[in-house]
């Protein structure tokens, strides 16, 4: 950048936009180019691989939908080639089975872009520290298919939601900020990060076989 | 006498009969009978069984049916539109339908004469021969008709013709081995041929498969010009008005997902089986319809599923109000809706990140509406809970206990009255 300002010591962030449509492209990063640095665009599965491989940004905003695949793809792809980068989903999509297909593949959250400008800043910032990002609709999708009304899970330790757990979900899909929830269940923001964490990767590895079932029989909010 | 002219074939246009035409949406064969009928104004059906009479004295009929069609369809290219409502010829249908029984009983010695100078041995084979070649490369006009099933049928009946000619010519022992012939080189000409039907079947499959693919563009063609090009008109029209312009890009947003991702078969989205509607629908509708009143973004998130019943569709207008209150007083641009449905509860959260207020202390106004909402929950055992703190925003909580068992209850005591 070309004025570097004393008072802010840590550097931008850098981000790398996926989005096949140039207007969304424009939009976003219109809302959020002041606070972090965009390096890189990329409109299809092909171009997103390459860009992010040669900018080797801290966070990718993937969408969930692409020509020549889809957001998984992309992950996948880039994962394979050892880049170290963190991706969020930023879609319109509602689909179920497509966010929790995005984030089985290995996405830190899922936004829909609805967000207001200063939320993405602060989902990108919290997804570039390695922290999870839940929509209320992504946490929704979350307890509905961890809903306890199942069978026997195979793995309580990943099939199963904590209570706690489902408590901090639940304020999630109430619309419930990290600072709202730490605040109102007496615990610090950190350990809402931890609970949330958790369930991302209860999401990603757990084998249970109704979750990938409830996504595709559940293709709607 | 003009009806008999005019049974036996095309009549003439100078005797002041229009031309008959043929009659394909009500044919049997061709559709000549069904046009001579229409034409002298008596049924069908008399027509076709003083055809099939007079085939009994002589094999000329088939024939001349023949040239018939084959006449009367040139005449249908040359005349396509020129199609007059025949006038009724006799007084009435009696009198018709006696005028053509006594010309067609008068045909019958002619016709028995013709057939002493032609015998029908040799014109039953040429007839059925002619006939079928002109199945064979008839059009036709219905579309569900197979071509390939009129070529085939058409092909049979030159066979059997071809074959009652060498029966009829030679009446010696040679005549099945000429038969034989005939067969054989009419399966193998078949087997030869069968690639190329084949092939010609499956291009008309692909080509319906084309149709249908183009039906459906268009179906989406239609659908998007209904929905999304007149938003995008409106759109421009009202692009000096934020709100409005936010209002219709929403609403269309939210039409055009539910119309791509609403699953066909689920009863989640369109309703339940017997008609009511579902949970998740209502509350959409209602979620889109505050929206577009008041501007402002709800988000809504529901979990699990239940019965839209009387106590549920209260909740659902206590959550309105609850919306309608956020919306007018809270001054956020976005609103939270969680629905959570379980067996034994069923929960609803409104919330926003607005002004808020202090509960203890609040106008005569908010009171009244907070009491609305409290109001339609206590009548159906339910309740609600309003937790706001001056600039922390407001949560209204709806909570509805379900007497999911207590239906089956009374089932069961009736049961045990027995």
């Amino acid at each position: 950048m070309e004025t570097d300002p004393p008072s802010e010591s840590p550097p931008m962030l850098r981000v790398v936009l996926v989005d096949d449509h140039a207007l969304v492209r424009a939009g976003v990063r219109s809302e959020i180019e002041h606070d972090v640095e965009i390096v890189g665009v990329a409109g299809s599965v092909a171009e997103a691989i390459a860009v992010v491989r040669e900018t080797r940004p801290d966070v990718v905003l993937l969408d969930v939908h692409l020509p020549g695949g889809n957001g998984p793809a992309v992950i996948e792809a880039v994962t394979e080639a050892g880049v170290d980068t963190r991706f969020l989903a930023l879609s319109v999509s509602d689909a179920a089975e497509d966010v929790i297909a995005v984030i089985r593949a290995g996405a830190r959250g899922y936004v829909t872009k609805a967000i207001s400008g200063p939320d993405l800043v602060d989902a990108v910032r919290r997804v570039a520290e390695g922290d999870a990002v839940f929509s209320p609709r992504l946490a929704g999708y979350v307890l509905d298919a961890f809903s306890v009304d199942g069978p026997e899970p195979d793995n309580p330790e990943l099939d199963l939601l904590t209570a706690r757990e489902q408590e901090v979900m639940r304020l999630l899909a109430r619309g419930y900020a990290y600072k709202e929830i730490a605040r109102r269940l007496e615990i610090s923001i950190k350990t809402v990060e931890s609970h949330a964490s958790a369930v991302l990767r209860k999401l990603q590895l757990s084998s249970r076989n109704e979750l990938s079932h409830w996504a595709a029989n559940h293709r709607l909010l | 006498m003009p009806t008999i002219d005019s049974s036996m074939g095309p009549s003439d246009p100078a005797a002041g009969w229009s031309v008959p035409r043929l009659e394909p949406e009500r044919r049997w064969i061709a559709g000549v009978a069904t046009g001579l009928a229409t034409e002298i104004g008596v049924d069908a059906i008399l027509v076709r069984a003083a055809l099939v009479g007079l085939t009994l004295s002589s094999a000329v009929w088939p024939l001349l049916y023949v040239i018939g069609f084959l006449i009367l369809s040139r005449r249908e290219r040359s005349l396509p539109e020129q199609r007059s409502t025949p006038s009724p010829k006799g007084r009435d249908l009696a009198h018709r339908h006696l005028g053509f029984l006594v010309a067609v009983i008068g045909l019958v010695p002619l016709s028995a004469a013709l057939d002493d100078i032609v015998p029908s041995t040799a014109l039953l084979p040429v007839g059925l021969l002619t006939m079928g070649i002109a199945l064979a490369w008839s059009r036709g006009g219905h579309a569900a008709q197979s071509p390939a099933l009129r070529a085939g049928i058409g092909a049979a009946l030159a066979i059997a013709g071809l074959v009652g000619l060498v029966l009829a010519w030679s009446s010696s022992a040679i005549s099945f081995q000429l038969v034989g012939l005939i067969v054989l080189i009419a399966g193998g000409l078949a087997l030869v041929a069968s690639p190329w039907l084949m092939r010609t079947a499956q291009d008309l499959n692909e080509e319906r498969a084309a149709r249908i693919r183009a039906d459906e563009r268009s179906q989406i063609a239609t659908h998007l010009h209904d929905s999304v090009l007149q938003t995008l008109s409106l759109i421009q029209k009202n692009a000096e008005d934020p709100n409005r312009t936010l209002q219709l890009a929403r609403r269309q947003e939210r039409q055009l997902r539910d119309w791509l991702y609403t699953p066909t078969t689920a009863t989640d989205r369109t309703g339940t089986t017997d008609g009511t509607k579902s949970f998740r629908l209502v509350l959409s509708e209602i979620v889109d319809e505050v929206e577009e009143m008041h501007g402002v973004a709800i988000e809504s998130v529901v979990v699990g599923h239940t019965t839209l019943d009387e106590p549920v569709a209260a909740m659902l207008r206590a959550m309105r109000e609850a919306l309608v209150n956020a919306a007018q007083h809270s001054g956020a641009s976005r609103i939270d809706v969680y629905a959570e449905l379980r067996p034994d509860v069923v929960e609803i959260f409104v919330r926003d990140t607005g002004v808020g207020f202090d509960p203890t202390a609040v106008s005569q106004q908010r009171r009244g509406i907070a009491d609305s909402v409290r109001g339609r929950m206590q009548r159906v055992d339910g309740s609600a809970t309003i937790h706001s703190a001056p600039d922390r925003g407001t949560e209204v909580e709806l909570r509805l206990p379900r007497s999911a068992e207590r239906p089956r209850a009374t089932i069961a005591k009736d049961d045990d009255g027995d």
